[in-house]
């Protein structure tokens, strides 16, 4: 069935069309929800959370727009609260001397950590949102800068900024990590 | 190594590690259509009656005006008003029910009932074999099935010895002394 079709349906009322919506779309949003906030079961959150949210709001979509880019902009935007809610409980705990050493410390961690994509992961959750959620954009979801300015609501040129910058910043926690070399 | 190179290898070993951070969470993803149902179907529930009229009347309706569908809705609000006075005096309980409708051949069946131990479903498409539903959050109970098209009667069994219909049904009908049946139309 047409994914128009589906959006229809669902937006009639049909739960089942909307899971079928769902299904194509869960791989997208969970990695891009993954890529933001590096944790599996956060991410499944997100992703859970954001097709929850959009069928409630499905009313609000322009139906002649990518759904895609919809999608995405619910679960990125998803992703920033959660990492702005996080942030501010870290400075609380921080504030109340709450927080021992960071998992970075532990040699035993470190040592489990060599996977690709748990480095890769790990190197992105080191760099600001800003620069994490075009960088996912572009490399897990393979939009191009048009779109990832329109999930984000960002001029172009921005998401160009961005992008060339998270690069940058993530090239160099990857070489201190040691996982690439250096020029 | 020049910038240009580098700048490959870091694209590539971005896309890559993604790409399996992915599949190595694969487990995850299991299921989630469900889920999401799942929770929309308790979300709907929980939704006051008059947020999900305002949510009606707010969306675009295509070939209906607004008095129109005000009309509508005003006389199917008078028969569902008029059949829960009756079924309420008929079977009374904490009847909440609500059958979702399905599209394709998928039907959920979603009845409230927290103070249930087990709640089943019964219906020709089962020749009257119990089906159990599954208890989700606030003592909401959930069932997906895969009907083909056509009319159904059923029933909900609450702690396997009540007999309740359902308040949503597309209809009812009435079986033998005061028990009814409900009917829906896949």
């Amino acid at each position: 069935m047409e994914e128009l079709e589906l959006l229809q349906r669902s937006l009639a009322g049909e739960l089942e069309a909307w899971g079928e919506i769902v299904k194509r779309y869960k791989q997208a949003v969970f990695g891009i929800a993954l890529g933001i906030l590096g944790n599996p079961a956060d991410a499944e959150d997100a992703a859970q959370d954001a097709f929850i949210r959009a069928y409630e709001n499905l009313h609000r979509y322009d139906l002649r727009r990518r759904f895609s880019t919809w999608i995405f902009t619910i679960v990125s935007n998803i992703c920033k609260n959660k990492l702005r809610r996080e942030r501010l409980q870290h400075q609380q705990a921080l504030d109340e001397g709450r927080l021992a050493g960071r998992a970075d410390d532990d040699p035993a961690c470190q040592a489990l950590e060599e996977e690709r994509g748990k480095l890769v992961r790990e190197a992105l959750s080191e760099i600001r949102f800003e620069y994490r959620a075009p960088l996912v954009l572009r490399y897990y979801a393979e939009l191009d800068y048009k779109e990832i300015a329109r999930v984000l609501s960002l001029p172009e040129g921005t998401v160009k900024t961005r992008i060339h910058r998270g690069k940058a910043e993530l090239r160099r926690i990857l070489e201190r990590k040691g996982v690439i070399g250096q020029p | 190594m020049s910038r240009d190179e580098l700048d490959l290898d870091l694209e590539d070993l971005l896309k890559r590690g993604l790409h399996e951070s992915v599949e190595q969470s694969r487990e995850r993803l299991e299921g989630l259509e469900e889920r999401v149902l799942e929770g929309l179907s308790e979300r709907l529930l929980r939704r006051s009656p008059w947020a999900k009229l305002h949510e009606f009347f707010a969306g675009p309706v295509a070939g209906l005006s607004r008095p129109a569908l005000a009309l509508s809705f005003a006389a199917v609000a008078a028969i569902f008003l008029g059949l829960g006075i009756f079924l309420g005096i008929q079977f009374g309980g904490p009847l909440i029910g609500l059958e979702l409708g399905g599209g394709g051949n998928g039907v959920w069946f979603v009845v409230a009932y927290p103070e249930a131990e087990s709640v089943t479903v019964a219906g020709d498409f089962s020749n009257w074999e119990e089906i159990p539903l599954k208890r989700g959050r606030d003592g909401i109970w959930v069932l997906r099935l895969e009907l083909p098209p056509g009319r159904y009667e059923y029933a909900f069994k609450v702690d396997g010895k009540k007999w309740i219909p359902d308040p949503r049904a597309d209809e009812y009908v009435k079986t033998y002394g005061d028990q009814y049946n409900s009917v829906i139309y896949v």
